[in-house]
């Protein structure tokens, strides 16, 4: 059953008005003109039937015969042939415009929104994942607006779509608008640089910077970002901030860990070692069990980054520096490997390891009741972790095979003596010398990868181990395969290194280090 | 001590195992081939040829995804069965197909593929309307281009 036409579609204005032998009828159109509704009654008297297809025949002259609605006009005729009258029936539907879609934005990585941030500082509580964005990655598409599709009244004129509304997107100068390319139906955004995408409102900007309220712990997770990252607060034990760029926290590093793969890292506060819950305080690496040491030193670098590292206290940390390592107060039971020096002109260096190219400056050295420092002066390949790994394993393989040698004893040199052997015992006795063998080999390998990184370094600076005030007895320092130990403290302003004349490491006048720049040490809290 | 320190990329590519969290969006994936519903057998199997593609998405009348037409419909529905190239395609291809956004992980989509045995994924907007595909293969190029790129700067570090 056709709908008769609803209360909107009413005839504004009567555009037909036919009164013949058997029927009146008047048609009007919508106010939108996308309908035309009929009033009509049968003429008084009149017996015979009424049909669609004069009704039709009727609104022909005015309205296309293809927007005409038969169905509807069939049921005109059935309640006309009833002695009904029609009122405001809907009898014909012209096509109305569809309007063409918005341009679209549509984002190809996971974005942070700038709703989630306090001021400048993102709370990675709230704010869920987002994409490491490399340099040239396509960040988004804009697709533009689509041409709307045309109608036409029920009159059969045509009815304009509108188009699409167009996209107001700005970007920032990190983010290129490229046009669509082959056969592409869409612009692309692409990052000039790489960082983290934004989008606030109907802006898209590229960050290179990742500015972290609070602390990072169990709330926030591990931060990993190709850019600069920067925390309000500490970074707690076992969480971890890796970076391309540099690294600066606010506050402590309390057992977590940083990496930085092409900047400096700088605490304000303290940098507190992960691993040091497990040496007894006052304990010195020298005497720390060898296996436990092992394992400790085969702990990953607490703190490790390409440029320099800066802190107020380092306490029982592994840091690595390709630059510089600055302490503004002191340094114990810590291992340093640094390609400049170890900095601390107003601090202490009080206990533990250090590998330096250039060497170290310190007011005070050691302590009085002895506690053990080792320095050593070495190349910038010997003060690599790698290199570090190499001594290691040739370590390992010097001790396994002292242990294979001792438990083939004779056997290890005189192969007459194991033909006199049973049989199941001439095979075990084989098969440890095969592996005495490998490890034999093994180890020759790795004495030439040895050789031939010490052959690759630079030219040596002048490495010195500065202090300004004390250097306590017990401070071992190594340079060259020559060893210096301070039987008593020396205190004066004065610099330890090696003599040109004599070859051996000599204390004597103060001279400053070699390191290219000295910056600023961070400041007291 | 420090390789490739002036790469930004070094550890944030496929040596770092959370290079599978990314989004899909990172493998800029192509739009996305579309036949109406209203196409045949015929037309869908032309497509795959000219286009030399595994899959065709469809669409109604207002461009959202209602299936998908791939090379295993072929092989499943089509191939021994005696249709006419004239038959509707709706009766051969598979209805709402399983369907990813640009931000869902890497790791999702593999695992659905792996999984629910997709070769392809179309990918939609918030209008349900197909903005890109992805197969096993987009993923495995993606891999494969990343990794050797990493290991190679690796490789060819000046550690010492």
């Amino acid at each position: 059953m056709p709908k008769n036409a609803g209360a909107s579609n009413k005839p504004k204005n009567n555009l037909i008005e036919y009164s013949g032998e058997k029927f009146t009828l008047t048609g009007g159109l919508s106010a939108d003109k996308l309908t035309l509704s009929i009033n009509a009654e049968s003429i008084a008297g009149f017996d015979g039937k009424i049909t669609a297809g004069e009704l039709a025949a009727v609104l022909r002259q005015d309205i296309p015969h293809e927007l005409l609605d038969f169905a509807a006009l069939a049921h005109a005729a059935h309640e006309l042939n009833a002695g009904r009258k029609v009122a405001s029936l809907a009898v014909a539907r012209g096509i109305a415009p569809v309007k063409g879609r918005d341009s679209k934005l549509l984002l190809l990585v996971k974005h942070l929104d700038a709703r989630d941030k306090k001021g400048e500082m993102i709370d990675l509580r709230y704010a869920k994942r987002f994409d490491n964005i490399k340099e040239n990655t396509i960040v988004a598409r804009i697709y533009p607006p689509a041409p709307g599709t045309d109608g036409k009244d029920v009159l059969g004129n045509p009815l304009l779509a509108s188009c699409g509304a167009a996209l107001k997107i700005k970007t920032d100068n990190l983010l290129s608008l490229e046009s669509p390319r082959g056969t592409e139906s869409f612009s692309r955004i692409v990052a000039l640089s790489y960082g983290y995408l934004e989008l606030n409102k109907d802006s898209l900007s590229l960050k290179k910077e990742l500015s972290v309220a609070g602390d990072v712990d169990f709330h926030t997770g591990d931060i990993r970002f190709i850019g600069a990252v920067k925390v309000s607060g500490s970074v707690m034990k076992g969480f971890s901030v890796i970076a391309g760029d540099d690294i600066r926290i606010t506050g402590d590093v309390l057992g977590g860990t940083l990496q930085s793969m092409r900047g400096s890292i700088t605490v304000g506060g303290n940098i507190i070692g992960g691993y040091t819950a497990e040496l007894v305080p006052g304990e010195d690496l020298a005497h720390v069990p060898v296996a436990r040491l092992t394992r400790l030193q085969r702990h990953r670098d607490q703190i490790t980054a390409a440029n320099h590292v800066r802190a107020e206290i380092i306490d029982g940390a592994s840091v690595s520096a390709g630059g510089r390592i600055e302490a503004g107060k002191e340094v114990r039971d810590s291992r340093f490997r640094t390609h400049e020096a170890l900095l601390l002109p107003r601090g202490s260096l009080i206990s533990g390891k250090v590998h330096a190219v250039y060497g170290v400056e310190a007011e005070s050295v050691g302590t009085e009741a002895g506690a053990h420092v080792q320095i050593n002066l070495c190349r910038d390949v010997e003060s690599s972790r790698s290199f570090d790994d190499l001594l290691y394993q040739l370590d390992a393989h010097a001790a396994a095979e002292n242990l294979l040698r001792l438990y083939l004893g004779a056997y290890a040199d005189e192969h007459a003596q194991i033909k006199q052997l049973a049989s199941r015992e001439r095979q075990r006795i084989d098969e440890l010398r095969k592996k005495l063998l490998q490890v034999q080999q093994s180890r020759t390998r790795l004495e030439q990868e040895r050789k031939d990184l010490l052959s690759s370094s630079s030219e040596r600076p002048e490495a010195k181990v500065n202090f300004l005030k004390v250097l306590h007895q017990g401070v071992q320092v190594i340079a060259e395969g020559r060893e210096f130990c301070a039987q008593e403290s020396i205190w004066l302003k004065g610099t330890l290194k090696i003599n040109a004349d004599s070859g051996e490491l000599t204390v004597g006048q103060y001279e400053p280090l070699n390191v290219k720049e000295q910056s600023n040490v961070c400041k007291s809290k | 001590m420090f390789a490739n320190q002036n790469n930004p990329e070094f550890n944030f590519g496929a040596i770092d195992n959370r290079f599978l969290a990314g989004s899909v969006g990172l493998l800029n994936p192509r739009e996305p081939l579309t036949l109406p519903e209203t196409a045949v057998l015929g037309q869908g199997l032309s497509f795959l040829r000219e286009h030399k593609v595994g899959a065709v998405v469809i669409t109604d009348a207002h461009g959202k995804v209602v299936g998908i037409f791939t090379e295993r419909d072929v092989i499943l529905r089509v191939a021994l069965q005696g249709l006419h190239i004239e038959s509707a395609l709706k009766s051969v291809m598979t209805i709402k197909p399983k369907t990813i956004r640009m931000t869902t992980t890497i790791a999702y989509a593999l695992q659905l593929m792996s999984e629910q045995g997709f070769r392809h994924l179309p990918i939609v907007d918030d209008d349900n309307i197909p903005v890109g595909i992805i197969s096993v293969k987009n993923i495995i190029d993606y891999l494969v281009r990343t990794v050797t790129g990493a290991i190679s700067e690796l490789a060819g570090s000046s550690e010492p």
